[in-house]
This record gives C-alpha cells, structure tokens and sequence, in this order.
C-alpha cells in the first residue's frame, strides 16, 4: 500500500514543475465520500492510499496519472468553462437556468440547469475525463506507462460496485476508458470529444445528449435528490460559513443596540446637574458592557473569517507553502510532511496607528542603543605572517631572511592580511498571535497617546529620534489626538509589540542581521506565518505599519513555525543564529494531538523542534508572559533556555538582555 | 586570470537590445552591470562584445587580452585586482593585478558575481567609473589614468547571493544596467542545437525540460537549470549517453540535494521526454 502522505511533498514538486509554482495548487487528500461528485476543478484531490498494485512504484504511478489528470481540467480548458456562453451555445441549457447563490462556480451553474445535478456533475467528470485523456497523452508522451497502471485501478473499482445496470455511472466509466461495451446509442454521440480540436464545450453538447438518453432509459428521473450546490465543500466548512452570517448579523444587532442606548441616556439639558450625572454614569456603564460584548464578537469574526480563507479585511495575500515533519510522541515516530506552513507578508495596513506604538518605545530608545553599543565589533584586524596578503609581514621577512642565513629552510607565510571583525548573527524574532495575545494584561498601565510627529517620515536610526517627541517643540501638537482613547488597557500582542521594536531599534544600529515572524493557524495545514520584517529588510515605515497591523489570530502550533523560523535562519550562512520565541501559553491547536485538552502533544512536538534547530546550531531562547510557564517550558526548551516574565510590561526589557547575553556568547 | 584570445567569433544569440545597449555604453565609457541567473551566458556576452569591439578597433593586434575576467570570490582584496609588492631574491618589486592591467592597456575588465568579493574592491572601482576614471594606488603613490578604450563591466546575481551580500546603491548607480535571464525555449533550443550539435528534436525537449524544472526554483535551489547545463547533457546526449541518464548526471544531480525534487524532476522526465 502506499500513502498519500508518503509523496505528498513529491507530488507538490511535480504539480509546480509542470503547472509553474504561480497557481498555487493546493493538492490534498479527498476524503469525501463521492469524490467523482465536484463542482471544484481547481485543487488536486487524491485518495490517501493506492493499494492496487503490489509495488510502490506502480502505486505512484497512478498517483502520478491521477495527478495528470486534474492538471488536464486546468491545461486543456475545464476551468474556462463560462455558463453564459455555454447557454448561447446549447440552447437547452438556456430554458432550463435555475438560480444559484452568489457563490457557485461557473460548472455549479451548468449543473443547476438539470433536473438532476448531481447526475450532471457526475457525467460531465466522466466525459471531461475521457476528452481531456488523449490530449495529456499527446502532451506528456512518457504518460501512457502510467496510464496503464491506473487503468487497473479503475478495474478494481468497477469490480467493486454492486451497480451494474447498463447505464450505471460505474459500468459508463469503464466503457469511456475501454474497459466494457458501452451501449451504442451513446456511442454515437460521443466522437466529437475525441478530435483534437475539442473544448469544454464539446463536453458539454454531449453531457446533454447523454443525460437525456439515460434519464429516458434508466427511468431515474425523480429518484435522485437534490444534493445543493456546496456538496463539494465540506460540511464542517458550510457549517462555519452559515454560522459566521449569524456572527455577523448579531454583531450588527450590537451596533444597533449600542447606539439606541446612547440615544436614550442622552443627557437633557433642561434637567438638573444631578441626574445629568446619575444618566452619563449609567450610560458609560452600559456602553462599556456593550463595547466589551463587540469586541468579543468582532474578535470570534475576525477568527473565523480568517479560518475560513477571507482575509479579515477582504484581501487575499498570496503565500508560500512549505512542508514540515511533526513529532507523534505516542507513536515516537515523525509524521512526514503532515504540517503545511503558509507563509506571507503580514498585511500593512495603512489607516493603522503607528504613533502610539512608537511613542510607546521612545522613552527608551537611547538607553537600549547605549547597552547595545557594547556589542559592537571592533573593527579591522590585522592577520600577519600569512601566505597571500595586503602587504608584505616584514617580521616574517626577518625571519625568513635569518633562517635562510642560518641555512634552514624557510617558511612562505611572509604577508599580513586586514580583516574586519564583524558580527556575523542573525535572528528571528518569532511572535505568537494566538488569539489569547488580544487579552488584556493585568495590571497593565495606560497606552499614553501623546501627540507626537508623524511616525511615517521618521527614521528609527536618527540618534536624535527619541527628542522629537516634543510637540511643542516641532509645532506639531495634534488637538484632535488629545481626546483619549475609549479603552487604553494594553493586549499582550501590544506589549509583544512594543519589546519586538524595541529590540529590532537596536540591531538596526547593531548590524545584525534579523527578521520578524508572526505565527499563528488553525490545523496542521494551516500554519500561518506573517512575516511583518524579512532579513534583507530595513526598519522603514512599512516595517513598523506591518509591525502594527499584527492581529491576533487563532491557535499556537509551535513546532511547525519553530521549524520553519530555523529553514530561514540556516540560508543565512551566518556564524551565529539566534531564535527567539515570544509567546504567551504552551503550545496548542484543535488537532495538536489526541484531542484539544491534551497539551503534552504540542509540548512535545515544540521541544522536538527546538532539539532540531539546537542540532542545526541554533541557539534557541522562548521568553514568555504566561505566568504558568515554567511547568511546560521547563519540559520543552533545551538546556533551560526560557524565560517567565511575571510582570508583560518588563517583556521589552527582557528581551534586549536575552538577545544580548546571547549574541555576546 | 589571463584574457582569450577571441577568435573566431564567439557564439552569441541577442534576446532583446543588449548588444546595441553595450556598444552605445561603450561608445560613451559607461561602466556596465550585467545581472542574471547563473549560466544564462552573461560572461558569453562579454567575450561576445569584446570580439565585436576588437573588430572596430585598427590596433587589435597590440592588445594581448582584450578582455580580463576575475572570477570574484569572498577572499578577493582590493589588493587582488589592484597589485601588490612580491618578493625576489633581495629585492620587492611591483606586480600589476588584473584591474591595473587593465586600466593600462585599455582592456575591457569582467570582474564576474562582484558582490562576493571583499567590500574594499568595490570602494578601488569607484573612481574608474565616474567622470575621473582614475585608479589610485596607494602603495605606490600612482594616480593611473585609465587608458580611453578601457571599460569596466561588472555582474552579479540578485537571486542567490547571500542576503548578506548586496552592492550597495553608491556602487550600483554607477554602471548601466542590463538584465538578463534564461532565453525563451524556442530561442534556447537554437542556443543547444549550435552549442552542442544536437538534434532540433532533443534540444526542445531540453529547453522544455529547463522551463518545468526553472518552476520548481523557490524549492531549495534559487537558481534553476542554466542554459550551460543543457548543453552539457545534450553534449553527453551527442556520445551515446541513455537520454535519462545523461539528464540525471548533468541536470538531476546538479541543481538539488533533495530527494523530493530531484524525484519530482525524474518523474517530469518520465512524463514529457519523447520518445527519440
């Protein structure tokens, strides 16, 4: 038997060499119970294990071929499909359009227009699948090999279905690949989809024609329900997106609600001073219950939205897709490639405040770039008595001449070389977005909104950055900005913020080279990692927007960003590599093990990718600001290298001693 | 270091306005960066100019090396390309590097994938290639004024240096620019058929094999398979070399260490290499 996850990352190679790695295919295992059923051409299903064969080679083979045949529905005109002009072409497609929601795909819109959709859906894959055959026949001529293996496969498969009726969608299988007699009156309409100038459409034209004859002779007409039009999506997913309408429509019930209240605890002015001040008292209650309650949906929203492959603020950012193994401490064995890593630029969003979060590490700047000045390399050295150099080592000269004299023989080091001594460190900076990190932190003093210049014209290298905050001083006092925000109590995400900055202010001046990662995801395939500062980067203004527009998102999956944040450090080819995870809880997902609760799954998969990067030679550091921290940590980082930070607002600080101690040993 | 002869002609088939862009700079002694993949015939191009330039000159035949190419690496000084005192017997006397060569004779200096060199080249090359054209030599105390028909070009690859490495904006805004990248198929058959002898049939297969593999770049190797390695497995195609193990030498085993890929790139083979 061989196994989907045996080839996956195989597979992916071979889908990107051929189609280009652009199109970002997503290929994946079909679980669904009906794969012949789908409106979806776009994505590469496969089953999660071939056992058709006795060798493995033969198994991949029909991988392969199955893989070849969905890159046909792409490379030979499926997905140009466009139902208007099939209607214009077919004119019974046209009497018979019904409507379909606002999401239904171009081929959903075919198949609505028959009385028996799925029926459609499942004989247009029949036919699409026999017209598109010849042609990657032609295209790839090493295919056929290939193509024979899987043949076998769909023998067993025809052997397996009690259906045998005459016009049963598995006996009209084997007949298009030439393993039964179809029935002729079928036949003679189906040539057209084997010339060579074929298109979808030609499918189409003899989808009607078949349909007909079957729903006439197998006298099925009414027996088959209408399955909807999202069967290919899966139900867990329909689920979501219905329960994310509710979410939405009860976030705007709030609205509404928040401002009738207001209306009516609007203060009158014609009352006395007392119960004007009983009223706005009430009314700031009752607005805060109100704003706290928005929140929490417009946060559950923003999560699911996210999950759901909308971006939160309607935007789709393209991403990478790397694979990782996972540790199974159960089994004590690795699950290959089981971790899909997306990795993109974090979002920057333009309207974001950025003021108040550079505002925030002002105060500090000069004496952090004063602790890291310390760190600094000391400049050019000279290397004598070398083979090849700069200049001659005359030292060495003497010697050799002496030696000479002597009548020993001499040595042929007699040149000195300068070389710069410099830091040769990189880092990545990995940052949790879980959606815990949108908590407030207890205790935590108010963001002070001081009206300060533009962040967008400043530059974080200035030595003199942390004297422009003077409003006075520049004549840039901003009245409007004096009005104080509704809530100023700090998130872990803002305090997250705020040291990662801080930090990336000084190995700005420092040299070093250093990246910062968000990570976050909901399930193995979807880790998600922005990346709000790449190494070749600069600390711009766009840095720091990225930096600001960072949301908490979803669940903590450790390792798999663990692993990745390492790939990145290892293509530096620096000397020296540093890792620092800041996070806030231990390590968790709805599938990080046996089940949600069981955190010592995540626990362990962390510390396995954490050995990881210490066998690769990087040093790793996990700083966190949950107070429960030791009991995890203290199983999860090598050699003891964490940190609890009882109090999230002395984060900044620890993190510059941390990196410092690090890079200095 | 020595410069070729260049004769005959070498090979070279334009892909845009490059060898009107290069002859109007030298024209005018603009020093030229060449950027471009690995293999995609950058240093072709250079030769192919130079023999172009040598035509229009009447004293070709004094100039021993027209063309003086330094394959920079992380080791190079500035006292690489510059010269430097070597010893003899009693005495130390001065020995020219290629750049000062150069300069004197008025050749035309290569100085290949410049950016791996050591960052105190790039500072000599600064005044070559401004209005001075000048090249100090500290040792000596020389101010050398380079020769008119001296021309420095330079290249490097954007896509897999070291994000460590990266010309600096001082440096890169004094030269033209011109980019390259892997020719089109249809024109990088011609390039393998010319290169290498090779049948029209197998050259587009390989050009067609370079285009799928050049997908698979973000994977582990930023540099695709370079129109030299194509020639080289149709060079071994040509000896009577087994059409997949001439590609698996020369191409598989070149351009990954992973196995994934590397079967990814046999299965491609397998799929779309035509039976000739």
């Amino acid at each position: 038997m061989t196994q989907f996850v045996e080839l996956d990352r195989e597979l992916l190679f071979f889908v990107e060499a051929l189609e280009g790695p652009e199109h970002h295919l997503i290929i994946r295992e079909d679980n669904s119970s009906d794969s012949s059923n789908r409106g979806n051409y776009a994505d590469i299903l496969l089953p999660s294990s071939i056992q058709t064969h006795a060798t493995e080679n033969q198994n991949r083979a029909v991988y392969l071929w199955l893989v070849l045949q969905q890159l046909g529905f792409r490379q030979f005109g499926t997905l140009d499909f466009n139902y208007e002009t099939a209607s214009s072409l077919i004119p019974a497609l046209s009497r018979a359009t019904r409507s379909t929601g606002h999401r239904a795909t171009e081929l959903e819109k075919l198949f609505a227009a028959f009385e028996l959709p799925d029926l459609a859906s499942h004989l247009f894959q029949l036919l699409e699948t026999a017209r598109i055959e010849p042609l990657i026949l032609r295209t790839y001529p090493g295919s056929q090999r290939l193509r024979l293996a899987a043949q076998k496969l769909f023998k067993h498969q025809l052997d397996d279905q009690s259906h045998t009726g005459e016009y049963s969608l598995p006996r009209l299988q084997a007949g298009l690949r030439g393993l039964t007699e179809l029935p002729s009156v079928l036949t003679t309409t189906l040539q057209p989809i084997f010339r060579s100038s074929t298109t979808v459409y030609t499918t189409v034209a003899v989808l009607e024609d078949w349909y007909q004859h079957i729903v006439v002779q197998e006298e099925i007409k009414g027996n088959e329900p209408n399955m909807g039009l999202q069967d290919d999506m899966p139900i867990e997913m329909r689920q979501r997106m219905a329960r994310l309408d509710e979410l939405e429509q009860e976030l705007e019930q709030i609205d509404n609600h928040a401002f009738a209240t207001e209306l009516l605890f609007q203060p009158n002015e014609e009352s006395n001073a007392e119960a004007g001040q009983n009223l706005e008292g009430a009314l700031r209650e009752k607005s805060l219950e109100f704003l706290s309650e928005r929140d929490q949906m417009q946060r559950v929203i923003d999560v699911e939205r996210s999950t759901l492959g909308l971006a939160v603020l309607g935007r789709n950012r393209p991403s990478t897709k790397f694979h990782y193994h996972e540790w199974n401490f159960l089994t004590q064995s690795y699950l290959p490639n089981h971790c899909t890593v997306h990795q993109r630029p974090a979002h920057a969003d333009p309207n974001i405040d950025t003021a108040s979060l550079l505002n925030q590490i002002t105060p500090y700047i000069r004496q952090v770039r004063k602790q890291f000045e310390q760190l600094r390399p000391t400049g050019l050295r000279k290397m004598k008595h070398v083979i090849d150099g700069d200049d001659i080592d005359i030292d060495s000269l003497l010697t050799c001449r002496i030696d000479l004299k002597a009548g020993y023989s001499s040595d042929e080091r007699l040149f000195s070389r300068r070389v710069r001594t410099q830091r040769d460190v990189s880092a990545v900076l990995l940052v949790d977005l879980s959606a815990s990190t949108d908590d407030i932190v207890e205790d935590g003093e108010e963001i002070e909104d001081n009206a300060g210049p533009s962040d967008k014209n400043r530059d974080l290298r200035d030595p003199f950055f942390d004297d422009d905050d003077d409003p006075y001083l520049h004549g840039a006092l901003n009245f409007d900005s004096l009005e104080r925000p509704e809530d100023k109590r700090k998130r872990i995400l803002d305090i997250e913020r705020e040291a990662v900055l801080m930090l990336a202010t000084a190995l700005e001046d420092l040299g070093d080279l250093y990246a910062i990662f968000g990570f976050s995801g909901y399930g193995h395939d979807n880790v998600e990692i922005e990346v709000a500062k790449e190494f070749n980067q600069s600390l711009n203004p766009h840095v720091v927007n990225s930096l600001a527009s960072l949301k908490p998102m979803r669940s903590t999956r450790m390792g798999p960003a663990i692993r990745h944040a390492s790939w990145h450090l290892q293509n530096t080819g620096t000397a020296m590599k540093l890792l620092l995870v800041i996070s806030d809880g231990f390590p968790q997902d709805h599938d990080y093990g046996p089940d949600r609760s069981s955190h010592e799954y995540g626990i362990q998969d962390t510390a396995k990718a954490l050995q990881e990067a210490h066998m690769e030679g990087i040093q790793t550091f996990c700083v966190t600001v949950d107070r429960s921290g030791h009991d995890y940590l203290r199983k999860m980082c090598v050699d003891q290298r964490y940190l609890v930070i009882e109090e999230a607002k002395e984060l900044p600080f620890a993190l510059q001693k941390v990196y410092q101690q690090l890079s200095a040993s | 270091m020595k410069g070729p002869q260049l004769n005959p002609e070498p090979y070279y088939l334009p892909l845009r306005d490059e060898i009107e862009i290069f002859q109007a700079a030298y024209d005018n002694r603009l020093p030229v960066l060449l950027k471009g993949p690995t293999g995609c015939g950058k240093t072709r191009f250079v030769e192919y100019m130079t023999w172009r330039i040598q035509q229009r000159r009447n004293d070709q035949n004094d100039l021993i090396n027209p063309l003086i190419t330094v394959s920079c690496h992380e080791d190079l000084s500035a006292t690489d390309l510059v010269g430097r005192f070597l010893l003899r017997q009693d005495e130390t006397y001065w020995q020219d590097g290629p750049l000062t060569t150069a300069v004197r004779n008025g050749s035309i200096c290569y100085l290949d994938e410049i950016v791996e060199a050591r960052k105190d080249t790039t500072v000599v090359i600064h005044s070559l290639t401004d209005h001075r054209r000048i090249l100090p030599i500290d040792k000596t105390g020389e101010f050398i004024e380079a020769h008119p028909d001296f021309l420095l070009v330079i290249s490097y690859n954007p896509g897999y240096q070291s994000i460590l490495k990266d010309l600096k904006p001082s440096t890169r805004q004094r030269f033209v620019s011109l980019v390259f990248d892997y020719p089109s198929p249809e024109r990088e058959t011609e390039i393998i058929q010319h290169e290498s002898g090779a049948s029209k049939e197998v050259s587009s297969a390989l050009a067609q094999l370079a285009v799928r593999i050049r997908n698979l770049q973000e994977h582990g190797f930023e540099e695709g398979v370079s129109t030299r390695l194509l020639i080289y497995t149709s060079e071994l195609i040509n000896n009577g070399i087994d059409h997949r193990r001439a590609i698996d030498t020369a191409i598989v085993q070149a351009v990954s260490d992973d196995h994934d890929i590397q079967q990814a790139i046999k299965d491609v083979v397998d799929v779309s290499w035509p039976s000739v």
